[in-house]
C-alpha cells in the first residue's frame, strides 16, 4: 500500500542573488513497510527532500502526498499535528530534551496527543524494553552513550504510532557495534510490525540493509536500486 | 501543565550559575528596593506622626479666610456644638479647640518671633500625649559635671559628654541614647537622674503659666520658675502683651516646632490676643480659635477625603473650611512628594537592573536552546506551548529572587521599625535644618511589599515579549540547523 506520493517536487533556496537548486523535480512513492535509504553525496539534497517528506520544510514547488493528505494545503498548526500523528523522527544528534529521562523523552510524543499517564508509562516502558533500555528508562540523556541515545531517539519516534519514521543519518555518530545494534532494532521493528523506515545515510553499513536504495545527486534521482532480502 | 512545569523547573536547574546570577540580580533589587522604600515610608510616616498626628491634626476646621490670610481677625468661633458635631461624625478619634499666632517673646537679651498656642490642657493630653511630653532630665552643663564625679565607667562618661545639654521626658529614652544594658540600669538612679532632674508641670485648667518647647527655651536661656515677656498684636488691631510663668519645659519630636511653640491654657491665650468678643446685649462672651485640630481612625487618602465631606455636610456653614493636612502644611507634603518621587526614580533604576537582567538571561536562554525549541516543535509542540514553558521558567527566576529578596528584607525591616537609626554629624544637623528629627525607622510590612511583588512580575511579562514573539516566528527548519 503507497503511503507516501511525491510529485515533482523541487527546492529552490536563495543565496543572496545567487539560487541554489537543492531538490529538482523528484517524483517518488514510498510502500507500507518499506525500509529503504536516500544516499547521495553531501549537498546531494537527501536531507532537504527529507525534510521536506517530513513537513518540516516546505517546497517550492510540487506536492507530497501523505496517506492522501497533501501536506502542502496544511495550515502550520494542522500541519504540526499531522506530523505528530503521522511521522516519526530519528536524528543525526539525537536530539533528545536533555532535562528530561528515558521514558519522559519517549512520553512527550504521547504527551502532546493527550494521551493518559498510564498509557503513556507502559507504552515508553514497553518500547525502551524494545530498544534494549529496560534498565535505563530513568536515566537522562547525558547519562546515556551515543548508541543509547539514539535507541531512545527510535523509541521516541515509535511512540506515537506513526505511519513511518524518517531517519536522517541515524549512524553517523555511532560506533559500529551501536550501529549494528541499532540497525538490529529498526529491521525487527520493520520486519514484524510492519513500520516504515526511510533513511537518508552515506554509511554502507546502512545501505547494505536497506530494501531499496535511491541515489540522488544534485537534487535530482539518479538511481534506485532494489535489494534482494 | 505539570510537565511544563517540570520542563521550566529542570531548565533553569541545567544552567545553575547563569541562575543563580539572575535570581541574585532580581534578590538584590528586590532587597535594595524593599529596604530603600522601607526608609523612605517610615521617614514619611515619622514625619507625618510627629508633625500631623502629634500637633496639627489630619483635619483642620477654621475659619474660610483663614488659609488665605492666617491673621487673628481670620479666626473662628470657640463653640462646644461644633465640637460635639466634628466629635460625632463618623472616622474622628480626637478634636481639640487650639488659638495659635505668631508673637514675639523675650527673656534675658534673647527675643524671638514664637507661636504662642492656646489648649484646653486636658483635651490636648488626650489627642497629642503632650502631658508626656515635659522634660523631666536635662543633662546641662552643672548637672553633668556632677555625674561626671560619680562612679560611671568611663566610657559611659565619654558617651554621656555627646549627650551634653540634652533633654529627655522619661528614663527610658536617656538610657537608649546611652545603649546602656538593661542589668546596669539600676546604678543610674542614683549616678544620672538624681542629678539632672528637671523640673517642670503641665498646665492645669485656668492656669496662667505656660509651656516652653524645648529648643526654643534653650534658645532663650529661659528655665521653669523662669517668667517670659511676650509681645504681639492681637484681635482687630489690638495691642498684646504679658508676662508668664514658665510651668515645664516641652520636648516637641519636630525640631522645627521644637524652637518655636509656646503652649498656654486657651482662655489665658485668648485673653493676651483679645480673641473674644462680649455681646452687646448679653453678658454672653464669645471667643474666638485659630483651628479645630481633628485627628482620625483611618488615615488613607480616600478615609480623609470622604471624612472632609463628611465633616462639610455635618457643619453645614459656608463660613467654615476644612482642610486637611496636605492642604494645612502644605511645606512638608512637598518635601514628602518630591522626595518620594527621588525615591521612586531610585526605584525605577533598580527596576532597569531587575529587567537587564532577566533579559539578558532570556535572550541567551532561547538562543542557546533554539537547536532543541526545533526539535520539541518538529516532535509536534505548539509554538504557544514552547512559549509558556520559556516564561514560566522566568517566572520561575523571579519567584525565587522575589522570595529571597523579602525573607532577606524582613530582619532589617523589623531592626529599623523598633530601633529606628539616629543619624549624626553633618547629616543629623541637615535634617534638623529641614526641620525634622534626624532618625531614620522603616515602615512596618505593607502595601509597598506586594508593590515589589507586582512590578517585578509586569517586569517579566513584559519582558517575555520579545522572546515569546521570537518562539513564534522560529521556523522549525532553521531552528534544527
Amino acid at each position: 500500500m503507497e503511503i507516501i506520493k511525491v510529485k515533482n517536487l523541487n527546492k529552490i533556496y536563495k543565496e543572496g542573488e545567487i539560487e541554489v537548486h537543492a531538490v529538482r523535480g523528484i517524483d517518488l512513492s514510498f510502500e507500507q513497510g518499506e525500509f529503504a535509504a536516500i544516499v547521495g553525496p553531501s549537498g546531494s539534497g537527501k536531507t532537504t527532500f527529507l525534510n521536506m517528506l517530513g513537513g518540516l520544510d516546505s517546497p517550492t514547488s510540487g506536492e507530497i502526498i501523505i496517506n492522501e493528505t497533501n501536506i502542502g494545503d496544511l495550515k502550520p498548526s494542522s500541519l504540526t499535528d499531522f506530523r505528530m500523528n503521522n511521522i516519526g523522527f530519528v536524528f543525526q544528534a539525537y536530539n533528545l530534551i536533555p532535562v528530561l529521562t528515558a521514558r519522559e523523552n519517549v512520553e512527550f510524543v504521547m504527551h502532546l496527543q493527550g494521551k493518559s499517564k498510564k498509557e503513556r508509562e507502559t507504552r515508553a516502558i514497553e518500547l525502551l524494553e524494545a530498544v534494549g533500555l529496560g534498565d535505563r528508562i530513568n536515566s537522562r540523556p547525558g547519562k546515556l552513550s551515543g548508541g543509547q541515545q539514539q535507541r531512545v531517539a527510535i523509541a521516541r519516534a515509535l511512540a506515537s504510532k506513526p505511519k513511518f519514521i524518517l531517519a536522517d543519518e541515524p549512524t553517523a555518530n555511532l560506533d559500529s557495534e551501536s550501529t549494528n545494534n541499532l540497525l538490529d532494532i529498526m529491521e525487527k521493528l520493520n520486519k514484524e510490525e510492519n513500520i516504515t523506515f526511510i533513511f537518508s545515510t552515506h554509511d554502507n553499513r546502512v545501505v547494505k540493509r536497506a530494501r531499496r536504495v535511491i541515489t540522488v545527486d544534485d537534487g535530482k534521482i539518479v538511481k534506485i536500486i532494489e535489494n534482494e532480502k | 501543565m505539570k510537565e511544563y512545569i517540570i520542563i521550566a523547573w529542570r531548565n533553569i536547574l541545567r544552567n545553575k550559575k547563569r541562575t543563580l546570577i539572575t535570581v541574585s540580580s532580581v534578590f538584590f533589587a528586590t532587597f535594595l528596593a524593599l529596604i530603600m522604600r522601607s526608609f523612605q515610608l517610615g521617614s514619611y510616616d515619622y514625619m507625618i506622626n510627629s508633625m500631623i498626628e502629634s500637633y496639627s491634626g489630619y483635619l483642620t476646621v477654621e475659619n474660610k479666610d483663614f488659609p488665605d490670610e492666617q491673621i487673628i481677625d481670620n479666626s473662628i468661633e470657640y463653640s462646644p456644638e461644633i465640637i460635639s458635631k466634628i466629635k460625632n461624625t463618623e472616622n474622628i478619634k480626637s478634636v481639640v479647640p487650639r488659638l495659635s499666632y505668631f508673637s514675639l517673646a523675650s527673656f534675658g537679651k534673647q527675643t524671638k518671633g514664637i507661636l504662642f498656642t492656646g489648649i484646653i490642657p486636658y483635651k490636648e493630653n488626650q489627642m497629642t500625649k503632650l502631658k508626656n511630653k515635659i522634660v523631666k532630665f536635662r543633662l546641662t552643663k552643672s548637672a553633668l559635671s556632677k555625674i561626671l564625679k560619680t562612679n560611671l565607667s568611663e566610657e559611659l562618661k565619654e558617651k554621656l559628654k555627646l549627650l551634653e545639654n540634652n533633654s529627655y521626658s522619661d528614663k527610658n529614652s536617656l538610657l537608649t541614647d546611652l545603649k546602656i544594658e538593661k542589668e546596669t540600669k539600676s546604678n543610674c538612679d542614683k549616678t544620672i537622674f538624681s542629678n539632672c532632674e528637671y523640673n517642670g508641670e503641665y498646665l492645669s485648667e485656668n492656669d496662667d503659666g505656660i509651656l516652653i518647647s524645648d529648643r526654643l527655651s534653650k534658645f532663650l536661656k529661659i528655665n521653669t520658675g523662669d517668667t517670659l515677656v511676650m509681645i504681639g498684636q492681637g484681635r482687630h488691631g489690638a495691642s498684646a502683651q504679658g508676662l508668664f510663668a514658665v510651668k515645664g519645659i516641652v520636648k516637641i519630636l519636630n525640631p522645627k516646632l521644637d524652637n518655636l511653640l509656646i503652649y498656654g491654657e486657651l482662655k489665658t491665650v485668648q485673653e493676651y490676643y483679645s480673641a473674644y468678643e462680649i455681646s452687646e446685649n448679653s453678658e454672653d462672651t464669645t471667643r474666638f480659635l485659630s483651628t479645630y485640630s481633628v485627628n482620625i481612625i483611618n488615615k488613607s487618602k480616600e478615609d480623609i477625603e470622604l471624612t472632609k465631606k463628611r465633616l462639610s455636610e455635618v457643619l453645614n456653614n459656608n463660613d467654615i473650611i476644612i482642610r486637611d493636612w496636605k492642604q494645612s502644611n502644605k511645606e512638608l507634603a512637598q518635601q514628602i512628594n518630591s522626595d518620594d518621587k527621588s525615591g521612586q526614580m531610585m526605584l525605577g533604576i533598580l527596576y532597569i537592573v531587575i529587567a537587564f537582567g532577566l533579559f539578558g538571561t532570556v535572550l541567551m536562554m532561547t538562543a542557546e536552546r533554539k537547536r532543541e525549541m526545533g526539535i520539541m516543535l518538529a516532535l509536534g509542540m505548539k509554538k504557544i506551548k514552547l512559549g509558556i514553558i520559556t516564561t514560566i521558567e522566568m517566572f520561575f527566576i523571579a519567584f525565587i529572587g522575589l522570595f529571597f529578596g523579602i525573607i532577606g528584607s524582613v530582619p532589617i525591616v523589623l531592626a529599623g521599625y523598633y530601633n529606628p537609626i539616629r543619624l549624626t554629624g553633618d547629616t543629623a544637623k541637615l535634617y534638623e535644618d529641614m526641620g525634622f528629627e534626624p532618625i531614620m525607622p522603616t515602615a512596618w510590612f505593607g502595601e509597598y511589599y506586594l508593590n515589589q511583588v507586582i512590578v517585578v512580575l509586569i517586569i517579566v511579562l513584559l519582558i517575555m515579549i520579545y522572546p515569546v514573539i521570537n518562539i513564534l516566528r522560529l521556523k522549525v527548519i532553521d531552528a534544527l540547523k
